[in-house]
């Protein structure tokens, strides 16, 4: 009799098990294989903020994450309703899985996500609302990395006067300043700030008067998150820049630069995408910003290129230990979204 | 605010205002020319703008930053020629033909540009250099304001006194102003409004062309969409400003500078003043100044008004 309940349970757990598996195999089966994003980009593929996304991309699809053939499509830059329109052009035409609006466009989402409730919409940096569900806020601060530069910058200074060029006193542009120049504090502590704003995403010419007007103030260092290295050239000083590696622009100038990766942004956006779509996890995009730093791969400083030379063996040694103590999280920068004024 | 008047802060004040100017002055002075022959040109903005972007084009790609001049001013003297083709010979309403100017300079710019890039390897060139006059950029003070510029804005500057000579002292110069006031004057005398009107629009066209070029190649090393950045507009506000006097848009554009230059200087000192006022005060100003010159305004006749046999 115990023979032959242990025979009938085993029978009954076999084919259980079985059909556990094949069930399994029937869902591998199905998992999607593609993932597409729609992009909309706000200042153009050529901008550092843009022109790092795209970056990413690229490196995660070489990854094939979940095994998926990753495609995207972007647009020209677009505002307000217009970059509305084209999202819902995208969403509407049924071939995208996820539409990355790359900056302040939460008012555009707000209107098509309960339309669209299969589509992740992503939305990124400061000026967003975190409306949840299927948004998901992706924010950017590289203000360890700008941290860094700042280390350097104290070190190299011979006037202490340091000048950052910013666009707009934004949330994530403000973090950079200050800590470009809480790090030249930090080796530096006669430090004196010089920050001008363009009040612009771009605007040579008034990247260049402003950066010219700091140098005539003394400053012999500056960091231009504004692109435009030309009066650095003409005055032989040293630069910074931000968001992509802009060495090639002005090798003459442009020591290193806060590099923005999206890397661990885009895998995070994946793996929800992939949660709902193979394990019927609902959408829960975060209502409260997200960033993710130096430790996790989404920030960095890039290499010193044709200019190594002006960077003293004891300053590349301070920088490298600096962002190790930052990764290793015994230095942890402040966020100081304060709008910096020069003194 | 005594930081203003510092020796290095004012030379450097006013040596940014020089270089400010430029652009500016370019495109004022020469459509002064064009409205005073009574066309109002809208499409300012456009044609610097296009001026900008061929001036990028040809400079990355030839590597001869005055073939990227000239260039500047061909492409500005086509759209001069397209507007007097849509204002003088069809007729067509000045502010309509100027607004689709600049949307359609703004859109085909933006084409090309991406076409042209091909991808985020954007190309970069290298930019008109300072070029100091000897002895003169010696003197304190004025020589690093004036004498240490880039050879285009001592040509602007030199444009000034020009167009005051063709307009004011030539036979050519008086029958321009007239079409301004009264076309009909010149048609009766057998002579031809739509020819000249041609040919003020063309000045006007490729010194706004020449503009655009050196805001391009003085002042950055890459291309980004709508780099003007409003320059263009201002330059038709110095026109009003200046009340349609070569010396008035001098001066409107002086001021129009100076208080960018303060307004940037003002941040980097770290004044307490909220610089955003220094560069909204030109528009203000021309408001003013359009109230308190209504009754001696020498705003031309028959500007923006076209003219029909």
């Amino acid at each position: 009799m115990k023979k032959r309940k242990f025979l009938s349970i085993a029978g009954a757990s076999a084919i259980a098990l079985s059909s556990v598996f094949v069930s399994a195999q029937t869902a591998a089966a199905d998992d999607p294989t593609d993932l597409n994003i729609a992009i909309i980009l706000s200042a153009g593929i050529e901008s550092p903020w843009d022109g790092t996304l795209i970056d990413s991309l690229e490196r995660v699809k070489a990854e094939k994450p979940h095994g998926l053939d990753m495609n995207w499509q972007y647009t020209d830059p677009l505002w307000g309703d217009d970059a509305g329109e084209a999202m819902r052009l995208f969403a509407e035409s049924g071939e995208f899985d996820v539409i990355w609006a790359h900056s302040t466009y939460s008012d555009q989402v707000k209107k098509l996500k309960d339309e669209f409730p299969d589509i992740l919409f992503v939305v990124v940096g400061s000026g967003n609302e975190g409306l949840g569900g299927n948004q998901y806020w992706v924010y950017k601060r590289i203000h360890e990395a700008s941290y860094v530069l700042g280390v350097m910058a104290g070190k190299l200074t011979e006037s202490n006067t340091l000048g950052v060029v910013g666009t707009f006193p934004a949330d994530d542009v403000n973090d950079e300043i200050n800590s470009f120049f809480a790090g030249a504090r930090s080796v530096n502590e006669n430090i004196v700030q010089k920050v001008a704003f363009i009040e612009s995403w771009y605007d040579p010419g008034k990247a260049a008067e402003m950066t010219s007007a700091q140098i005539s103030t003394g400053a012999d260092i500056i960091f231009s998150l504004a692109a435009n290295f030309k009066p650095c050239e003409e005055a032989e000083i040293l630069c910074f820049a931000n968001f992509g590696d802009q060495h090639s622009y002005s090798p003459e100038t442009i020591v290193s630069s806060a590099l923005a990766f999206w890397d661990p942004d885009v895998n995070w956006i994946i793996d929800e995408w992939w949660d709902k779509q193979v394990n019927g996890e609902p959408y829960d995009g975060n209502t409260d910003i997200i960033w993710r730093g130096m430790a996790d791969g989404g920030a960095g400083i890039a290499p010193y290129q044709a200019l190594a030379d002006k960077v003293p063996d004891d300053v590349k040694a301070l920088v490298d230990a600096t962002i190790a103590e930052i990764k290793s999280g015994s230095l942890v920068v402040d966020v100081n979204v304060k709008n910096p004024v020069s003194n | 605010m005594s930081e203003l008047f510092q020796e290095a802060i004012l030379v450097s004040i006013l040596a940014g205002t020089v270089r400010i100017m430029t652009p500016i002055l370019f495109a004022a002075i020469g459509e002064l020319v064009t409205q005073r022959a009574g066309i109002w040109n809208m499409g300012v903005e456009g044609t610097m703008l296009m001026g900008a972007f061929t001036a990028y084009i040809v400079a990355t790609a030839t590597g001869s930053i005055w073939l990227a001049v000239l260039a500047s001013m061909v492409v500005g003297g086509l759209v001069g020629l397209l507007t007097a083709f849509m204002t003088a010979t069809m007729r067509v309403d000045h502010f309509i033909t100027g607004l689709g100017i600049n949307l359609l300079v703004a859109g085909l710019t933006l084409y090309w540009f991406r076409i042209y890039i091909k991808g985020r390897a954007q190309p970069t060139f290298d930019g008109f250099e300072n070029v100091p006059i000897p002895v003169l950029s010696s003197i304190p003070w004025l020589g690093e304001i004036l004498f240490s510029q880039r050879l285009l804005t001592y040509v602007a500057f030199a444009a000034v006194p020009a167009i005051w000579f063709l307009l004011y002292r030539t036979r050519w110069g008086l029958e321009l102003r007239c079409l301004g006031e009264n076309p009909k004057a010149l048609d009766i005398k057998g002579l031809s409004v739509t020819g000249r009107q041609y040919i003020a629009v063309l000045i006007g066209s490729v010194m706004t062309g020449l503009g655009g070029g050196f805001l391009m190649l003085g002042f950055s090393d890459r291309y980004l969409a709508d780099i003007t950045a409003g320059r263009g507009w201002l330059a038709i506000v110095a026109i009003i400003a200046g009340n349609w006097l070569p010396r008035g848009v001098l001066a409107a554009v002086l001021v129009f500078a100076l208080l960018e230059s303060i307004a940037t200087h003002v941040q980097v000192l770290g004044l307490n003043v909220p610089h955003q006022i220094f560069l909204a005060m030109p528009y203000l100003a021309s408001i003013l100044l359009l109230m308190g010159l209504r009754r001696k305004s020498s705003q031309p006749l028959r500007l923006g008004i076209p003219y029909f046999r």
